[in-house]
């Protein structure tokens, strides 16, 4: 690539500045005095090839949006190119080429700079290295080989960082090592200052050691505790387990039953039992069936008989009636009777027949007596049955008339009863209430109307039903008072009732005593029958002493007895009445005190009322206070209210209103039900009016009847002095009589009064009063019917006393006249005999065949439980085999060994699984763990366990608060982070540090590296380059060196210095300053230079490349002048090859290139810059 | 039926590594990190109401200088172990030689001894831990062999601390391999020593390397934490990975093929680290730059670049750990310079395969012994060794080379 021309335009100091170059020439000189723009022009000629730099400081004359460089140019290749614009900018800046155009194979500025350009600076530099022996030529030769012209630049940026990296001052590694020592020694210090709690650490890791320790053996102490008391608790159930193994091994070997044996066995014996008994009592039937088919006479009678037998009886009953006519009949009598014994001596030849023959004169005679006894005794009974039955109802009815006719104490209290009840319905009372009812209404009316003047409606009755709640509960209460006194009075009232009761039922008690015992009994009858009670009496206490009785003195006491009635009976009689009476007047007796009793109890109830009343009395004038208390209240309520409406205000007021008047139909139920509550506690005190009334009725009466029982009294005392009286009546029998007269007149006068009462009482008798007296005339007419029953029995009797005498009279005569022993009675007798020998000879046969099946039937089954006796006795033996016993008896026995045995076993094998369960291990590791030891052992064990855990959980308690006090201590040390901050910087300087050693040994051995590819390039093939760079600095020096080469070692470069024939050798090496001159020194350093761009441009050309422009810039100052001829044409020789552009501001330099190359050389001059401003 | 929570490798306040350019900024997080990882685990564990936990070892990174590690960490596995029960062994790290045996844990904090591995029942489970720790660090023997049986019945658990049959850039102990653990018939290998996290074997049994709890430089990228292991009735498992982490290392690779602009260099290191970017934790990226560009070599030169990246990323709440430039320039090279790469690569290799000849070099070297006095006032004989040592930087010689010859940035 030769450039042909460049134009710099508004770039640099330049406007529009072009350089023209001859494609001919091989040497162009640029040239330029001092300021005409000759570096600038370098410049920008760099800028053209490889762009402008970013920041280039190249505006100061004209905008870098401006700068444009442009050329024309000869490619190697591609023939001419232009313009070629290069502008600043991004992206793509060049216009009219590739870049690979202008630097081909990838040449970078930098390549470019050490490879293709040389300034005066780089040839000074380079040659000083050389003159002071610091320059190394194999790096130059390397650099001339290989195109890598920057292999000493290379080896100083190494010798830099590696510099920078390792000064003794400010080294990056001498620095990290500080701040790595310096964090080391932070660490050191802070772990330092740490470790100054190392007593407190060290303190603190044996706490926690000896807590862990305490903390495990307190485990381990729990641990062995929790086990033995598992242990001791299983203790109780090993020792039942045992004591119950020892039951079972006591108990030895038995036989193995079955599980069913016991049930078959106990079945097999109940079967025996059961048959055995069976079988017994069939076997017992049996012989019962058999005596009772024994004792049950044969049947004797065959029909024929049986038909006669029958039809004598029919005959017999038949002519019974001829047997009137006794003489005929006596004779048909004796006839049938000898013919009956001849009937019997046939048919009965048997010992049967004779005692029938026996029997039957006996038989007549026995029944003859028996029948009149028994008539006699059967009227005799009747007779007195009857006596006493009317000496009864008469005695009953005496008594009731005179006790009725003395006290008279029903009309009293009838009349007392029927005042009452007046009282009761008192229309008076009614009128009262009323009054007082009609007052209550119209005060609530009045406060009402005063509440509603007052309030609105709602909110008054409300405030009233507020205000009267108080009062309403008060009046409840007095009511209820009211009731429960009221309760008391009915129970009181009841209680006189029954005290009226007992009074009339004395009355009639008395009655009955005063009439018992004598209204049948004359006085004659009374006079003898006591005398003979007496006799009698002595008689029969002789006779219960011993006595042997005086049989004459009996008869004549018989005798004496004028009333034909058994004196026996008739002493017993007596006795029991006069006994009766005794009682009677016990009785009577008892029934004063009782009276006396219930007058007290009168008196003490008359005595409660009072106090009743007086209760009531005070209860009244509270209610009345209350009610006074009531109106002051709403009076009080009122006056409250009408302040607080004056004080509220209206508006307030009206509010309310509203509210009220909101409420009002809410309220409205509620008024209703307060209405309904108003109206009930009217009716209540309607009725607490009326009961008031009520009470003071009660109260008049209470008078009365206080007067009534102090008549009572007077009666009472009345009746003792007739009880009295009675007693001296009894005495004598017409005051008996006077005093049965005046009974019956009395009674007839109190039947009247009763009668009158009854009527007067109509329905306004009180109804149990009422019964009570139809109950009491009852009683009396039951009374009079049963006494004139029994007097019409006594008739009755008396008539068939007469007629049974008659017959007997009549029967005696008769059976006195001799005509036989057979009387009716007898032949009945006989006839009577006789079927009943028919019936049981019936009977009897029915009764054998009967028996004979039971018997047949009971063999059979005799026989069937035999069978079942036999197979039961079998199986029984068979049980008694299996359980190896010698007798049943045994079995009982055994069974129960073995059900104790098996029960045994089940109850050790339930403890042995319960203690499993308990200790939560097999059996047989329990009892391994529990080796010998016994209950106290293990109580003793567990004591210990316990005060060594005592001990230990105090001492885990102290560690704990030691271990959390030096936890707090060392809280610190926990927090602490600048240990390891230090740390962290100590790691990240080392890290760094490793970094830049590495780096350092990456610099370093690069070096080596370097300086070992050099060493095999030059042994390789450095010798042509070599030899190319001494022949140019042979024709600079006009052949005064004429040979360069290195000696053997290859360090050392030996220069082979030519004076004129000389043989004289120079050694120049990189550590020996060599005694060259700085021209000779700088044309020693161009020439390998050259070599070494001659190479390049060799290879470039060799490639097919277009090779890069050398540049040299001002290269030839120190060169004289035949020096700087020889130099232009190694120049001008290489301009052969590619452009030379030679940047110089010597003039004589262009003299003598002209004069050497003539029209190889191309000066070019620089036009100093158009703005002179800025150059 | 339960979870259970399995982790290892908490090396507690070890420092985070390779932070170059360690930003004060991040305070306690980047100091303190395993500790707020470790506060992590415990929050995750009452969270998930894991029934105990398992540590694999190396729960101390080593003899501890700062008590306060200590006592950070006995405070809250006495926390944890108030109400969840801690199963632990010690590893390599903490082996008990190594940190001595008067480690008194927390209650309720069982360590399982290094003289023999025992077993344990988990208390009220049908569980049984079976684990020995490290008597020493060298613990090179398969220490699962003498495991014992498992318990019949059981959900049994092994904790190991082993590099099983060996992985890359762990140190070799307690060999074993998968088959061998499996025919211990345990259910489940709670395993430690690996850092990064790992499903060895997926049931019958499960081999799981739960990683640390916290990523300690750039070589362990990725998040890190424990493994969360369900239990059904039948003794099935299923384990999964929680992150514990706070401060997360990533390797970024930001391709700049076909870039033609450098300007677009931010945007596309932008668009390729976003996805590193996580609420709650620091992120810590070491880009790569890779791909073909014309701008490689210029970038590659610029030693400011890596200044810009990081200004560029702490926008984003990255933290720039280190530009590593390994693109390459998408044009072909001079012939000449071919060559002199290859005479470059010629001797980096010759280095690389005869460590002896440049060890030779280097035994000569002055600078180098010069510079390895220095060291020596900060490091240990041992890493002085390791830091002078030449290979890690013999791959890295050529592409220097070629970076310094090329044309400078701007």
């Amino acid at each position: 690539m030769r450039f042909t021309q460049i134009r710099f335009e508004k770039v640099g100091p330049f406007t529009d500045t072009k350089l023209q170059f001859k494609k001919q020439a091989n040497l162009h000189l640029i040239h330029g005095p001092n300021e005409a723009g000759k570096s600038s022009a370098l410049k920008q000629l760099l800028a053209f090839l490889f762009g402008f730099e970013q920041q280039s400081g190249d505006d100061f004359a004209h905008d870098y949006k401006h700068h444009r460089v442009s050329s024309h140019l000869e490619h190697f290749s591609r023939g001419t190119l232009g313009p070629v614009v290069r502008k600043r900018g991004k992206g793509n800046t060049l216009d009219g080429a590739q870049e690979t155009d202008l630097h081909p194979a990838h040449i970078g500025r930098s390549e470019f700079d050490r490879l293709f350009a040389i300034d005066q600076d780089r040839l000074r530099e380079g040659s000083h290295e050389l003159f002071e022996g610091k320059s190394d030529l194999k790096t130059i030769l390397f650099e001339s080989m290989t195109g890598m012209s920057s292999v000493s630049s290379i080896r100083k940026a190494l010798h830099e960082q590696k510099e920078k990296l390792l000064r003794a001052r400010s080294g990056e590694i001498s620095d990290l090592l500080t701040k790595a020592s310096n964090a080391k020694e932070e660490e050191n210090r802070v772990l330092s200052s740490l470790n100054d709690k190392s007593v407190e650490v060290r303190e603190y890791q044996s706490i926690c050691a000896n807590l862990v320790r305490s903390e495990a053996d307190l485990g381990k102490y729990r641990q062995k505790k929790t086990g033995l008391e598992r242990l001791f608790r299983g203790l109780g159930t090993l020792m039942q387990l045992q004591q119950k193994e020892q039951e079972f091994n006591q108990m030895g070997m038995l036989p193995k039953l079955g599980a069913e044996f016991g049930n078959s066995w106990n079945q097999a014996r109940e079967a025996k039992t059961r048959l055995e008994a069976a079988v017994a009592g069939e076997e017992d039937s049996l012989r019962q069936l058999t005596a009772q088919i024994d004792s049950v006479p044969d049947p004797k009678l065959d029909a024929t008989l049986r038909g006669r037998i029958e039809d004598l009886i029919r005959q017999v009953a038949e002519t019974d009636g001829a047997f009137r006519d006794l003489p005929d009949q006596l004779r048909l009598r004796d006839t049938m009777e000898r013919q009956i014994q001849d009937w019997i001596k046939e048919w009965f030849p048997s010992k049967i027949g004779q005692n029938l023959l026996e029997w039957l004169p006996k038989e007549r005679e026995r029944n003859q007596i028996s029948l009149a006894a028994s008539g006699l005794q059967s009227a005799q009974s009747r007779r007195d049955e009857a006596s006493r039955s009317v000496g009864l109802a008469y005695q009953e009815l005496e008594s009731l008339e005179k006790a009725t006719k003395e006290l008279a104490p029903i009309e009293d209290l009838g009349q007392l009863v029927l005042v009452l009840e007046d009282l009761d319905q008192s229309g008076l009372n009614e009128k009262s209430l009323a009054k007082e009812g009609e007052a209550l209404k119209r005060d609530r009316d009045g406060i009402l109307s005063q509440a509603r003047r007052l309030v609105p409606p709602v909110e008054s009755e409300a405030a009233l039903e507020r205000i009267a709640a108080p009062t309403l509960a008060e009046i409840q209460h007095i009511v209820d008072r009211f009731h429960a006194n009221e309760k008391a009075l009915e129970k009181i009232r009841s209680e006189i009732a029954t005290l009226r009761n007992s009074l009339s039922l004395a009355a009639m008690e008395l009655q009955q005593l005063q009439s018992g015992g004598i209204g049948n009994i004359s006085r004659g009858d009374y006079e003898s029958t006591k005398k003979i009670r007496d006799k009698a009496w002595n008689l029969i206490r002789g006779e219960r002493k011993g006595i042997a009785p005086n049989r004459d003195l009996v008869d004549a006491l018989i005798r004496e007895a004028d009333t034909g009635i058994d004196l026996d009976e008739t002493l017993t009689g007596l006795l029991v009445r006069t006994d009766h009476q005794a009682d009677s007047l016990l009785s009577h007796a008892e029934m004063v005190s009782k009276c006396e009793m219930l007058r007290q109890n009168i008196t003490t109830f008359t005595r409660d009322i009072e106090d009743r009343e007086k209760d009531l009395e005070s209860e009244i004038v509270r209610g009345g206070e209350l009610r006074k208390g009531f109106a002051l209240q709403w009076a009080a309520w009122n006056a409250g209210s009408i302040v607080m409406e004056n004080v509220r205000g209206l508006p307030e007021w009206m509010k309310k209103v509203s509210d009220l008047r909101e409420s009002h139909a809410k309220n409205e139920s509620q008024t209703a039900d307060h209405r309904d509550k108003m109206e009930q506690l009217e009716t209540h005190r309607k009725r607490l009016v009326r009961l008031l009334g009520a009470e003071g009725s009660m109260q008049d009466l209470r008078g009365q009847a206080k007067s009534k029982i102090r008549d009572k009294d007077e009666q009472v005392n009345k009746r003792d002095s007739l009880i009295a009286r009675l007693e001296n009546q009894k005495k004598s029998h017409f005051h008996a009589e006077r005093l049965l007269k005046e009974a019956q007149e009395q009674l007839a006068q109190a039947r009247k009064t009763w009668d009158e009462l009854t009527q007067s009482l109509g329905n306004t008798v009180h109804e149990a009063e009422r019964v009570t007296l139809a109950n009491h005339l009852q009683s009396v007419k039951n009374w009079e019917s049963e006494r004139a029953t029994a007097a019409t029995r006594v008739t009755q009797m008396q008539a068939t006393l007469e007629l049974f005498l008659a017959n007997l009279a009549d029967a005696t005569a008769k059976a006195g006249t001799g005509t036989g022993p057979w009387d009716q009675g007898s032949w009945r007798g006989m006839l009577l005999g006789l079927q009943n020998l028919l019936t049981e000879d019936q009977a009897n046969e029915t009764g054998k065949i009967k028996l004979k099946d039971q018997m047949e039937s009971l063999q059979l089954k005799l026989s069937k439980s035999r069978a079942e006796r036999n197979q039961n006795q079998i199986r029984l033996g068979e049980l008694l085999q299996q359980a190896s016993c010698a007798n049943e008896n045994d079995v009982p026995d055994l069974l129960e060994r073995v059900g104790k045995k098996t029960g045994l076993e089940r109850e050790i094998s339930d403890i042995r699984s319960r203690l499993t369960g308990e200790m939560k291990m097999p059996f047989e590791e329990y009892i391994k763990e529990l080796g010998d030891q016994k209950s106290a052992d293990l109580e003793v064990k567990i004591q210990e366990i316990d005060q060594s855990t005592e001990r230990l959980d105090l001492e885990v308690k102290t560690l704990a608060l030691q271990k959390q006090h030096m936890e707090t201590i060392l809280g610190e040390l926990v927090k602490s982070g600048e240990a390891a901050r230090a740390r962290q910087l100590y790691e990240d300087a080392k890290v760094r540090l490793e970094e830049a050693v590495r780096d350092w040994k990456l610099n370093h051995l690069s070096l080596l590296c370097l300086n070992q590819a050099i060493e095999k390039n030059r042994q390789s093939n450095t010798q042509s380059p070599l030899a190319r760079a001494a022949g140019f600095f042979q024709r600079m020096t006009l052949g005064r060196f004429e040979k360069v080469e290195f000696d053997d070692d290859g360090k050392r470069l030996v220069l082979k210095v030519s004076r004129k024939g000389s043989k004289e050798f120079m050694v120049l090496s990189a550590t020996e300053g060599i005694g060259l001159s700085e021209g000779t020194a700088d044309q020693l350093w161009l020439a390998l230079r050259l070599a070494g761009i001659e190479a390049r441009v060799d290879q470039m050309i060799r490639e097919g490349q277009s090779p890069m422009p050398v540049i040299l810039d001002d290269v030839l100052i120190t060169f004289d002048n035949d020096r700087t001829k020889a130099t232009l044409e190694l120049f001008a020789e290489l301009g052969e090859k590619t452009q030379v552009l030679v940047f110089t501001h010597h003039t004589h330099v262009c003299d003598l290139a002209r004069d050497v190359l003539r029209d190889r050389v191309d000066v070019v001059e620089l036009i100093a810059a158009t703005n002179p401003n800025v150059v | 039926m339960f979870r259970f929570l399995h982790a290892a490798d908490l090396h507690m306040d070890s420092p985070l590594k390779g932070l170059s350019q360690f930003n004060p900024e991040l305070g306690d997080k980047v100091c303190r990190a395993s500790r707020f990882a470790l506060d992590n685990l415990i929050r995750v564990a009452k969270e998930q109401k894991v029934a105990f936990v398992v540590l694999a070892g190396d729960i101390l990174d080593g003899a501890v200088r700062d008590q306060g590690t200590i006592q950070f960490l006995l405070s809250r596995l006495a926390e944890l172990a108030k109400s969840i029960p801690i199963y632990l062994i010690r590893g390599n790290h903490d082996a008990l030689n190594n940190l001595g045996t008067n480690l008194v844990w927390p209650k309720n904090v069982h360590q399982f001894g290094g003289d023999k591995a025992r077993t344990v029942i988990v208390e009220g489970l049908p569980v049984a831990i079976h684990g020995q720790s490290f008597a020493s660090q060298a613990t090179t023997e398969n220490l699962a062999a003498a495991y014992p049986e498992a318990v019949a019945g059981h959900f049994n658990i092994g904790i190991l601390h082993t590099s099983l049959a060996g992985r890359e850039g762990h140190d070799t102990y307690a060999p074993v391999t998968p088959e061998q653990l499996k025919s211990k018939k345990y259910d489940y290998w709670a395993l430690g020593h690996i850092h990064k996290r790992e499903i060895v074997r997926e049931g019958n049994p499960w081999i799981v390397f739960p990683g640390n709890i916290q990523g300690r430089s750039i070589r362990e990228t990725g998040p890190r934490g424990c493994a969360i292991v369900s239990v059904d009735d039948s003794f099935r498992a299923r384990a999964e990975f929680i992150d514990l982490d706070v401060v997360r290392f990533h390797e970024v690779e930001v391709d700049l093929s076909g870039m033609e602009l450098k300007e677009d260099l931010l945007e596309r290191v932008s668009e390729s680290t976003k996805r590193v970017v996580l609420p709650g934790t620091i992120s810590i990226a070491r880009v790569r730059l890779i791909g073909d560009t014309i701008h490689a070599a210029g970038f590659a030169a610029d030693r400011n670049l890596a200044n810009i990246v990081r200004q560029h990323l702490s926008g984003s709440g990255i933290t720039l750990e280190k530009l590593k430039i390994e693109c390459r320039e998408t044009v072909a090279r001079a012939e000449g310079a071919d060559e002199a790469q290859e005479m470059f690569r010629a001797v980096a290799m010759e280095w690389q395969n005869n460590h002896d000849a440049l060890q030779k070099i280097l035994d000569e070297d002055t600078e180098f012994q010069t510079l390895g006095k220095k060291l020596g006032n900060a490091f240990s004989k041992e890493e002085i060794e390791a830091l002078l040592n030449p290979e890690d930087v013999l791959p890295a010689l050529e592409q220097h080379l070629k970076t310094l010859s090329a044309k400078t940035w701007v």
